[in-house]
């Protein structure tokens, strides 16, 4: 069992042992939702956590489910918090997907997608064709209608979902006949919902859920905790996973993409996840368990050990 | 046949695939009901569709050349409304996601149904600080979902918060599709996998294959289930609820099920059997 002891506390991190935990890895994967970011606000000094690993040389990666940006857009994001980065340390689940798929689906040339920009752009980056997402945002359907039908454009082999705040009868109508002609169906991630101005919006994972009770088919996830994220970052980047500390707030998303790719985790409980359901992980033998855990990442001053 | 007709008092029909598919009806399925009629048979149609009130049907009866009352016409929104009115007297408002019918036979039961039509042309912002759902309406008793072509983001949003505070989580009926020009679309069964997803609570379907409906037919006009056979075209919708409620059913091939599906789930470990079966 990876449980590390630092100091007296086992696996809590808090502003006593912070730069101790600092000083063990030398490449940070940052999960973004409810670490560093709380809806459009930063959660507390994390921008400037990140930003002091930044300027003691640390690799440091941006690793988010969400699919609704492009990662330009998620930049952005982080200039207005007060944190200059680079594309390059971007990894959306939309750019996994995207890379994922012109890699190892060869003969996908055109996919439908339920979803935003943030997919469609990605897609279009490796060259391929997308067709759905807003464009038949506003498609209306009604029964005895056969427009979803009439209008299938079968050579579209290939179903990607994400997030879709469009989401509408005429789109899961579309993708669910497409997959049961044959197409191949994967999702960006599996969250069954997201928290958007405090309240929850239905998300990929629930669209997908649909469509898998409909057809049969199984969609698998290319975000996390599908490890191919890291694969990625290996190839673009020179890091070592065996120094590379894997920081989120979900067990079964970040943490289990720690564990799938044998690196070492942080849990911060400023995110989705209560104290309660990470204690109850710990104590089940099943149960997904951190590395650490931590409060959040505003864990105090980073010391530089000499 | 005529044995059949010794047996039982009372006969329930599903409609689609059994006595008519679409405008037409199947071979001449409106004579049988009329020699039921004459003979005095009791004659009831339990059906999941909800896009129109009961007295929709009725017109389309008479239409076909036979008279049926309202009372013997039981559609999933109308059973949907009787059962939340009898079961949960406590809840007098309902979040529809379905047709109007939906809302006709709530409103016959004094149960206000809000969400629906007027929420069809409200978005959800993408962005993370722009309007989004109001705060939910703590006197909504109950979410009840039926099939509602224009669904959107924003009403499943609505109900499954309403879901995670405390709304009781119905659903008209649990169909996965329905049949159109040979293609399968989307049907209530569905959205309910996508809200049980969302909210993580199981919905309970108050149309068939809920004994709810055969329940009420039974107790409403007098009838035995001993006496009493159920007539209809899906095992997992028609066969299952007669057999839940104590009747004897009877599987016919000129809808939803052909004669091979039917023998391949024979040969099935726990398959469902009717008591009957006939073209």
């Amino acid at each position: 069992q990876n449980i590390f002891s630092l100091s007296e506390s086992n696996m809590g991190v808090d502003h006593k042992n912070f730069s101790e935990l600092v000083a063990k890895y030398e490449s940070f994967i940052f999960d973004c939702d409810g670490v560093l970011f709380d809806g459009v606000k930063a959660v507390g000094n994390s921008m400037q956590t990140v930003e002091k690993l930044m300027r003691l040389n640390k690799k440091v990666f941006f690793l988010t489910n969400g699919s609704k940006y492009p990662r330009s857009k998620l930049g952005d994001k982080f200039k207005n918090l007060g944190l200059e980065v680079q594309q390059s340390q971007l990894y959306t689940s939309a750019y996994i997907a995207a890379e994922y798929i012109k890699r190892t689906q060869t003969d996908v040339t055109k996919v439908y997608v339920i979803g935003h920009e943030g997919i469609t752009s990605e897609l279009s980056a490796v060259g391929i064709d997308s067709v759905g997402a807003e464009e038949h945002a506003g498609m209306k359907s009604d029964f005895g209608n056969t427009n979803v039908g009439d209008n299938l454009d079968t050579s579209i082999n290939c179903v990607l979902a994400g997030i879709d705040f469009n989401f509408n009868y005429y789109k899961l109508a579309y993708a669910t006949m497409l997959v049961q002609k044959g197409a191949k169906f994967f999702c960006t991630n599996r969250d069954a919902t997201v928290t958007n101005g405090g309240k929850l919006i239905p998300a990929g994972g629930a669209m997908v859920a649909a469509i898998e009770f409909a057809t049969g088919v199984t969609a698998p996830v290319l975000g996390k905790p599908n490890k191919f994220g890291l694969e990625l970052i290996l190839e673009d980047h020179n890091c070592d996973p065996a120094t590379s500390l894997m920081i989120g707030d979900r067990l079964d998303t970040d943490i289990q993409f720690g564990q799938n790719c044998n690196l070492d985790t942080l849990l911060v409980l400023s995110g989705v996840t209560p104290k309660e359901k990470l204690e109850a992980s710990i104590a089940d033998p099943e149960g997904i368990k951190p590395t650490y855990y931590s409060d959040s990442i505003n864990t105090g001053e980073i010391v530089i050990e000499e | 046949f005529t044995k059949l007709l010794d047996l039982y008092d009372a006969f329930v029909f599903d409609c689609d695939g059994v006595i008519y598919e679409g405008h037409k009806q199947i071979s001449n399925s409106i004579e049988t009901l009329k020699t039921l009629q004459q003979m005095g048979k009791k004659i009831f149609f339990l059906t999941n569709a909800c896009m129109y009130p009961r007295t929709r049907a009725v017109a389309k009866f008479a239409k076909f050349g036979i008279k049926v009352g309202e009372k013997q016409v039981f559609t999933a929104a109308y059973l949907s409304a009787a059962y939340i009115n009898n079961k949960h007297p406590e809840i007098k408002k309902v979040y529809v996601i379905g047709q109007e019918g939906v809302n006709h036979e709530l409103n016959l039961f004094d149960i206000e149904a809000i969400g629906g039509q007027e929420h069809n042309d409200q978005t959800l912002g993408i962005e993370e600080d722009e309007e989004t759902i109001p705060d939910y309406d703590e006197s909504i008793g109950a979410v009840l979902l039926g099939l509602d072509f224009k669904v959107s983001q924003y009403k499943l949003a609505y109900a499954t918060n309403l879901i995670k505070n405390g709304a009781k989580f119905f659903a008209t009926h649990g169909d996965i599709t329905y049949v159109l020009k040979e293609e399968f679309y989307p049907a209530g069964g569905m959205f309910k996998a996508l809200l049980e997803c969302s909210t993580g609570e199981e919905g309970l379907i108050l149309g068939k294959p809920n004994p709810y409906g055969i329940e009420m037919i039974l107790k409403e006009n007098g009838c035995d289930a001993d006496r009493t056979v159920m007539v209809g075209d899906r095992l997992e919708v028609d066969i299952k609820m007669g057999q839940d409620s104590g009747l004897d059913t009877m599987l016919v091939f000129t809808g939803a099920t052909s004669k091979e599906m039917f023998e391949e789930n024979l040969q099935k470990e726990g398959g469902i059997k009717p008591t009957f079966f006939a073209q």
